[in-house]
């Protein structure tokens, strides 16, 4: 039967690609430590970005939870704020945003003062996954459940890793060749973080599925939302294999002077980003579907 | 370390596969169903006192409805529906005494996630 999708829907999906992508430059950025002052204009507009969207969401957040039409829907926003678990995660979200846009925008000259901003920087973006994990499915499980905080660890993984890919291939590209010493060190350290980050929301995405589904993952191939899950499935395998040729091939070339490796790296780095926005994509389609398992 | 880089392309691959395969799989809970319904779909029975919905997961008081109506769609319900504060899963609507008939339930759910879901379901009355 044909579905006609709600324009709202398809808003909502929008915005939050928009907030994740947004989310994962500001994570990526963070960890990858290298990038002067345009890493921190990275994540200041990352972060900017960020808010202004979860404002722009509201709106549309309060039209779907009442079921009026957008127009009429706007006098239920400040009942959406008091009296829901959204409007509530909303608020520790957007406050945390604002945290940290504060904590990096904030010229600190004492090594103390610098050391106190990052670690309000530091548990902003945690508070912020939090409150996303707790607008998620997870949140059914409640607030400060093993199942909404493996979510949240989940979330800072897969922003972490899709993070320094994307904020590598874009923004801080040059950085690669800027200076003589740059390939080796800025690629090694991606290439640590992105390891590291992947093996994480592996691990967080195991018990997240062990809890939800006892290992019977089995989407169904006649829905939208099972293509749309093999889709991903097979978009997130291209882009490890892509990672993997990268450090045992490209990386060991780099340490060993070939001169034609970084311009492969980069290469590969940016097909790898290419594919990292596509699954944040589809994870914002799947995040605002009806799996097919309970429609 | 050819052979070492092929070995690690190869865990990793295979990491890779056994990864995404679960890492996606928790999101199989975003929206919450009806579990269990008093009266329930198609039943016949005699005038109920109320309505009552369990659902897979805890709902949002101040959004989620449950009303009824009769055979020519006017409502009959004129108590408001209330989720239970001890069982936030349980969403009831209280009746007066109804005629025979057919009847509708009209239920939205909006989940702690803030996902809505609705649906309808008819009982008749003997």
């Amino acid at each position: 039967m044909p579905q006609t999708i709600d324009p709202l829907v398809v808003a909502q999906i929008a915005l939050g690609a928009i907030a994740d992508i947004a989310f994962a430059f500001a994570l990526g950025a963070t960890l990858l430590g290298f990038g002067g002052l345009t890493r921190q204009r990275v994540v200041a507009v990352a972060l900017l970005t960020w808010i202004v969207v979860q404002g722009l969401y509201l709106p549309l957040q309060a039209s779907t939870m009442s079921g009026m039409p957008l127009d009429e829907a706007l006098p239920a926003i400040p009942l959406v704020i008091t009296h829901s678990h959204f409007g509530l995660m909303w608020i520790v979200g957007v406050s945390a945003g604002l945290a940290a846009l504060v904590a990096v925008s904030v010229k600190l000259r004492a090594a103390a003062a610098r050391t106190a901003g990052a670690g309000v920087f530091a548990v902003a973006l945690i508070t912020a996954a939090f409150a996303h994990a707790g607008t998620t499915h997870a949140a059914d499980a409640g607030d400060f459940s093993t199942a909404e905080l493996v979510h949240t660890a989940h979330l800072l993984a897969t922003a972490g890793w899709a993070g320094v890919v994307v904020t590598a291939a874009w923004p801080l590209r040059r950085w690669f060749a800027i200076t003589s010493g740059g390939a080796l060190a800025y690629t090694a350290r991606l290439s640590r973080v992105a390891t590291l980050t992947f093996a994480i929301a592996i691990a967080t995405g195991f018990v997240n599925a062990y809890r939800g589904l006892g290992g019977a993952l089995s989407p169904s191939t006649t829905s939208l939302w099972g293509t749309l899950l093999i889709a991903k499935l097979i978009v997130v395998s291209g882009a490890t294999v892509i990672a993997a040729i990268n450090r045992f091939v490209y990386l060991r070339r780099i340490r060993i002077g070939d001169p034609l490796a970084l311009p492969a790296f980069v290469r590969l780095l940016t097909i790898d980003a290419a594919l990292m926005i596509v699954v944040l994509v589809v994870a914002a389609i799947l995040g605002h579907s009806i799996p097919a398992a309970t429609g | 370390m050819k052979k070492q880089a092929g070995v690690g392309l190869r865990i990793t691959m295979k990491l890779a596969a056994f990864g995404t395969a679960i890492t996606f799989a928790g999101l199989a809970f975003a929206h919450v169903f009806p579990q269990k319904q008093e009266p329930g779909a198609g039943a016949t029975v005699a005038s109920p006192p109320a309505v009552t919905i369990k659902f897979d997961g805890p709902l949002e008081p101040a959004f989620s409805t449950l009303t009824v109506t009769d055979a020519s769609g006017k409502q009959v319900n004129t108590a408001k529906a209330s989720v239970d504060p001890q069982r936030p899963t349980v969403m009831s609507v209280a009746l007066p005494a109804l005629t025979a008939g057919r009847y509708a339930v009209h239920w939205a759910a909006v989940a702690s996630d803030g996902h809505r879901t609705h649906g309808d379901y008819q009982f008749n009355v003997k």
